[in-house]
């Protein structure tokens, strides 16, 4: 078996949960309205933005190794959480900040970086140097420092 | 128009049956095609050849009560099919993520080799869906039936982006481990 016979196999999913997952268009064309407006912001403010870039960088600049940057870029960072394995659970993060005071000695070390799913206690797959701390706020929650600031991690449970 | 009616036109063999599919329902399937293509003008030529086929498939078929997912496979397939056979999967970043993340569910080699039975496959993939929870159901579907990008599910449902994110990634563990006690592999 391949992925495209899984994606096949998908494609052919009784058409009642197909219609569950519908988005409802009459909902949409409601904030179809208030989204219009926005995009005709949006518009001209990219419109002057794009003038200023244009007039710095030479077209000849963005070469195709830039386009494949950009589409390894999108490939590798889209589907994989942030993730942290500490005592044998795995945490994921829920983009939350933690506010509260940690006190000084409180805060662990991360151990090792992954590009994965961490397997190991210490393992994470968000920060290749290893560097980041992270503290322990209860039985289901870990609070991690990602770029300076600390975030709420959550316990996978099954 | 209802979709019963759309397809009685069809049953007629009345050529308005094209027009009122269209206008019910055209751009929605574009947006499934160009999700998976990414050009507009080769998602309106999959369009075009979905009206076609559908021509052709009505009757025998009669989705009275289904219609747009009866059109949205065949236009899902047709996107693919041409993604992949035109050679210009590199161009398609969507797809060659959305295969990537499948290919997770894919259990190891095993000693047996396993040929694909196609039905079975696809009532695996029904009972797996059945035993979720709904929401994480209507995430599932969005991303590997309807293609849509994580943060088009996030403003669609109203979710943070880690949490589909992580149900995405639970979800993939969970179909890989159904996959594998059913005898499936690579």
């Amino acid at each position: 078996m391949n992925t495209y016979d899984l994606l096949d196999a998908i494609g052919n999913i009784e058409p009642k949960y197909v219609n569950e997952a519908d988005i409802n268009p009459k909902t949409r064309s409601n904030v179809r309205k208030f989204y219009t407006l926005y995009l005709a912001a949006a518009v001209l403010l990219l419109t002057v933005i794009a003038g200023t870039v244009l007039t710095v960088q030479k077209p000849d600049q963005i070469t195709k190794e830039d386009d494949e940057a950009e589409i390894e870029t999108f490939v590798t960072e889209s589907y994989i959480p942030y993730m942290i394995m500490v005592d044998g659970n795995l945490y994921y993060s829920t983009d939350a900040p933690y506010t509260e005071e940690i006190p000084d000695d409180a805060p662990i070390k991360v151990l090792s970086y992954v590009d994965g799913t961490p397997e190991e206690d210490g393992q994470q797959n968000f920060d290749e140097t290893s560097s980041s701390l992270y503290v322990v706020i209860d039985e289901t929650h870990i609070a991690v420092q990602i770029d300076g600031n600390y975030t709420i991690f959550e316990k996978i449970t099954e | 128009m209802d979709d019963s009616q759309i397809v009685e036109l069809y049953l007629s063999r009345d050529e308005a049956a094209i027009t009122e599919t269209s206008q019910k329902y055209g751009s929605r399937l574009r947006v499934i095609a160009s999700n998976v293509i990414g050009e507009i003008d080769i998602a309106k030529e999959c369009e075009n050849d979905t009206y076609f086929k559908t021509w052709n498939l009505i009757p025998p078929n009669e989705p009275r009560t289904y219609l747009f997912s009866f059109l949205g496979k065949i236009i899902r397939n047709l996107a693919i099919d041409r993604v992949r056979h035109d050679g210009s999967q590199k161009r398609s970043a969507k797809l060659s993520e959305l295969t990537t993340e499948l290919s997770e569910c894919i259990p190891g080699q095993s000693d047996v080799a396993s040929e694909v039975d196609a039905k079975e496959l696809i009532a695996l993939i029904n009972s797996f869906l059945k035993d979720c929870s709904e929401e994480q159901r209507k995430v599932f579907v969005r991303r590997y039936w309807y293609f849509d990008s994580v943060a088009d599910i996030c403003k669609a449902y109203s979710l943070p982006q880690s949490k589909v994110k992580t149900m995405l990634f639970r979800m993939r563990e969970k179909l890989k481990e159904q996959l594998n006690a059913g005898g499936y592999s690579i």
